[in-house]
């Protein structure tokens, strides 16, 4: 009901030529956005606030947020806690294990930068997205669900401006 | 304590010169073995019936700068006493024998001794690294001193 009440809208706001496709990409980009399943994978204490907030007191649900326990199914990797180098190389497989358009949030300070790990440690990643691109970075030590939910409000900012084009915009140009 | 200090002279009187007393604490008395006598020290810890170490809490590696030390926390769950045991050994080429055949227990500590200090365990069945990643090759990244690739030490 949502998209047919919502297409005259749509078909008044495209000007001109490239209807179809622009009106395409406004449904596909609105219904991607509202259906971000994320990867049932933690990595440290992070990961305590990410159930929080999949749980009933935030529930991610009611943003069409699930969690999703193949990195196949899911459109989005929490990176919620430290990664070290052991922990580095499968991180970047559950990444390249996910199918486009995938998106990463970088939750707290250690995936974002080594966080209090950042000095004198030899078997922290400084900053996850050393290994894979990261699109949204949640500061906070851990962060609270309000910011993870916060960042969660960006991503489908984000996610609502993209072009079908950009979807595969990880993929290696040949 | 007397309890304590009876053991360590049993100790010091079984292995002469070998085995020398340390202080610590005034609760729990620790000796310092020689690392040649290892095996030996430790299969008497646990057969010999005054003894009766049947528990290895802890092993543990030190830098102590000057040198390299292990630390063994030994309990016997028999005769209800404690005992921690040090071995010095020269930083370098620091070499050990393995105990994983007289303590299970002391398997995994030894592998992360191993790859954490450097230590070698001689004899070890399975020295892979445990905590490092597979392909490391900067070397024993628990010394004092130590730096790698992605090493960032902390401004004054």
């Amino acid at each position: 009901m949502g998209v047919a009440s919502k297409l005259p809208v749509y078909f008044e706001q495209v000007p001109g030529g490239g209807l179809v496709t622009t009106k395409l990409e406004q449904v596909l980009d609105w219904s991607r956005a509202s259906s971000l399943w994320y990867m049932l994978f933690g990595l440290a204490c992070c990961a305590i606030e990410m159930m929080c907030a999949g749980a009933s007191r935030y529930d991610f649900d009611r943003l069409g947020m699930i969690f999703r326990a193949s990195p196949r199914q899911s459109d989005l990797m929490f990176v919620a806690g430290t990664v070290t180098h052991k922990m580095a190389p499968r991180v970047k497989l559950l990444y390249e294990q996910m199918s486009s358009p995938k998106y990463v949030l970088a939750m707290g300070g250690c995936a974002t930068r080594g966080g209090p790990f950042y000095y004198d440690s030899y078997a922290v990643l400084k900053g996850v997205d050393k290994i894979i691109p990261v699109d949204i970075y949640v500061p906070g030590c851990p962060p609270r669900p309000e910011s993870l939910m916060e960042g969660c409000l960006h991503l489908m900012e984000k996610v609502k401006k993209e072009k079908i084009a950009d979807w595969s915009r990880d993929v290696p140009q040949q | 304590m007397s309890h304590s200090s009876k053991l360590v002279e049993q100790l010091t009187a079984a292995f002469p010169e070998k085995v020398t007393k340390i202080e610590l604490s005034p609760e729990q008395d620790a000796v310092l073995v020689e690392s040649i006598i290892v095996r030996d020290f430790f299969k008497y810890l646990k057969d010999n019936d005054s003894m009766k170490f049947d528990y290895l809490s802890s092993l543990s590696g030190v830098d102590a700068v000057e040198h390299l030390e292990v630390v063994y926390h030994i309990s016997s769950t028999v005769n209800k006493q404690k005992l921690t045991v040090k071995v010095k050994l020269p930083t370098e080429k620091p070499e050990i024998d393995t105990i994983c055949d007289i303590y299970r227990a002391a398997d995994w500590f030894e592998r992360e001794i191993c790859e954490l200090y450097g230590i070698n365990i001689k004899n070890h069945p399975d020295l892979r690294p445990l905590l490092l990643p597979e392909d490391w090759d900067e070397g024993p990244p628990m010394r004092k001193g130590w730096t790698g690739r992605d090493f960032i030490v902390k401004p004054e």
